[in-house]
């Protein structure tokens, strides 16, 4: 359910890094829920929510990237249902951009980021969320 | 029965010139012729004549030649015989003289005892005076020394004496400076009196300043305990409104998701749910700011609250050390009335003390003049004990001197010769 207009962009902070996801990814930011832990689960993987009666679980993105693990005060993106039934816990929600306001730059350095983006100065990371939920899969596989 | 001499001569001459004129009848009676009867007559007369004058004169002369043996022997010194003349019942002048002589003797038998006596008494006294004469001398030098002794301990004296007096003098002045002192403190202490009167009105009036002050710091406290309460809920309700702005923030971007999802239907709510969340996020920093602000208040009115706590305990303190600055004040005031008493004590009794130094100023320049006096004299004394040792040792040499004289009349005495050969050993 794309929509026609220009893109929007949801942007976040994950230690000290701006990322962005596409608003259309995005079902809800909401306050960190209580979680349900899944047992066997890799240490990323916080737990179960329940996200209006759907299980979701809840991913530490930041542990999931390697930086750390995950701030007790953040919230959690509740990704769009059509891509997982996935949540992200991040540091903090900034702001809601227009793809128009945005500088874009193709060239990436890693294979979680779409595209870079930049607002002014800022470095943004759009998050490539199929190689996300590509390699999530293959760990929880593992 | 006693003639004269003389009267013998006579009497013999008579004897013989009768012998001598009986004598021719005698011969005249033997019948020879006149020739030779004159011849005989002559030669029986001066028969007769010589052996009567001889007889006579051996009469007369005897007692004459024992004097003469006598003063002879008494010329030799020799004491020791009685001159016995013969026994006659006439008795003329050579037994007078014989008696004299012999009374003389005695006497000078006597007199040499006596001097013999005399003599030896004579040389052990001086040999005794000698010998004292040697000691006192000795005693005599040891007194000068001891005298001289005294004489510099007295010159000593005088001027310690002289070194007393000055410091007397400094003493008297320095008790006069302290007794003016006194008196000063005196004065000191009166106006310090007063000063702490003052300063004890001061500290009750600061007291009750102090007291009114405490009571206001203490409203005070209470009206910024209730300011604080006030301020904290203030700071729940900002709390709260921005808990809300939270909510609505998050509300406002899930609104924007879900305009963004619904696509050109949602863009008039996009708007909405944008100005919405500008809203929410004004009402969240302005909620930001008031707890910020509240904080700042909060921290501020700790702040405040512990200075005025502080202030309390320090007012407390100081109201304490008022009751004390005025207990003090006043234990001032006792002790400065006492002190007052007592410097004037001090000066009064300073001021017999300058009297009593004045007076032993003199005193001590008395004992100066009796010292140099002192000293004078046991100088005299010196010189008069350095005399008398110079007249002891004359007296030694004189005693010396009467010594040998005494031995030299004994010598010349021990020439007499006594009864009994009593002679003196020297």
């Amino acid at each position: 359910m794309k929509s026609n207009g220009p893109a929007r962009y949801l942007i976040f902070a994950l230690r000290g890094a701006q990322y962005a996801l596409d608003l259309q990814d995005v079902a809800e930011v909401v306050e960190p829920p209580p979680t349900f832990p899944i047992p066997c689960a890799p240490g990323h993987l916080v737990g179960i929510m329940n996200f209006h009666g759907n299980l979701t679980s809840v991913l530490d993105l930041a542990n999931f990237q390697n930086m750390g693990n995950l701030t007790p005060e953040g919230k959690v993106l509740v990704l769009d249902s059509r891509l997982a039934n996935l949540a992200l816990w991040v540091d903090s929600v900034i702001s809601i951009v227009s793809a128009e306001s945005l500088r874009r730059e193709s060239a990436v350095d890693d294979e979680m980021t779409a595209e870079l983006l930049y607002n002014g100065t800022d470095k943004i990371r759009l998050l490539a969320l199929d190689n996300l939920i590509q390699k999530l899969e293959a760990t929880i596989n593992d | 029965m006693h003639i004269p001499i003389g009267y013998k001569f006579i009497l013999g001459f008579i004897v013989v010139v009768a012998s001598v004129a009986f004598v021719p009848d005698g011969v005249k009676h033997l019948g020879y012729s006149p020739e030779i009867t004159n011849i005989l007559s002559y030669a029986v007369a001066m028969t007769i004549g010589l052996i009567l004058g001889w007889i006579f004169s051996k009469s007369f002369t005897k007692n004459i030649s024992l004097l003469t043996a006598a003063t002879e022997d008494i010329s030799q010194g020799d004491l020791t015989k009685d001159i016995v003349t013969r026994n006659s019942v006439f008795l003329d002048e050579t037994h007078d003289m014989a008696v004299s002589i012999n009374r003389m003797v005695g006497n000078l038998r006597e007199l040499v005892k006596h001097i013999r006596g005399t003599s030896e008494n004579v040389s052990e006294s001086s040999r005794t005076i000698s010998s004292s004469a040697l000691e006192i001398n000795a005693s005599s030098e040891e007194v000068a020394q001891a005298v001289e002794q005294i004489s510099r301990g007295a010159e000593t004296q005088a001027e310690m004496v002289t070194k007393s007096s000055k410091v007397i003098h400094e003493m008297a002045i320095s008790v006069d400076l302290i007794a003016r002192r006194a008196r000063e403190a005196s004065k000191a202490a009166r106006e310090t009196s007063l000063t702490a009167q003052r300063g004890g009105d001061l500290a009750k009036d600061s007291l009750t300043r102090m007291k009114s002050f405490f009571d206001s710091v203490e409203l005070i406290g209470m009206q910024f305990m209730d300011l604080n309460t006030k301020l904290q809920q203030v700071g729940k309700i900002a709390d709260f409104i921005g808990e809300i702005a939270r909510q609505t923030n998050l509300l406002a971007l899930n609104a924007s998701i879900e305009a963004a999802r619904a696509g050109e239907y949602g863009k008039g709510f996009a708007v909405v749910a944008e100005e919405v969340r500008k809203l929410a996020d004004g009402a969240g920093k302005s909620a930001a700011d008031i707890i910020e602000l509240i904080a700042m208040v909060k921290e501020e009115s700790r702040r405040v609250h512990e200075t005025i706590a502080d202030s309390s305990r320090n007012i407390s303190a100081g109201k304490k050390n008022i009751d004390t600055t005025a207990e003090s004040f006043r234990e001032i005031l006792n002790t400065v009335i006492e002190t007052e008493r007592k410097t004037n004590s001090i000066a009064d009794l300073s001021q017999m003390q300058t009297a009593g130094a004045e007076k032993m100023v003199s005193m001590i320049d008395e004992i100066a003049k009796v010292a140099e006096d002192n000293a004078a004299s046991t100088e005299e004394v010196s010189a008069a004990t350095e005399e008398q040792s110079a007249a002891m040792q004359e007296m030694v040499h004189a005693t010396a001197e009467l010594t040998k004289l005494a031995e030299a009349l004994l010598k010349i005495v021990e020439q007499f010769k006594i009864p009994g050969g009593a002679q003196l050993a020297l």
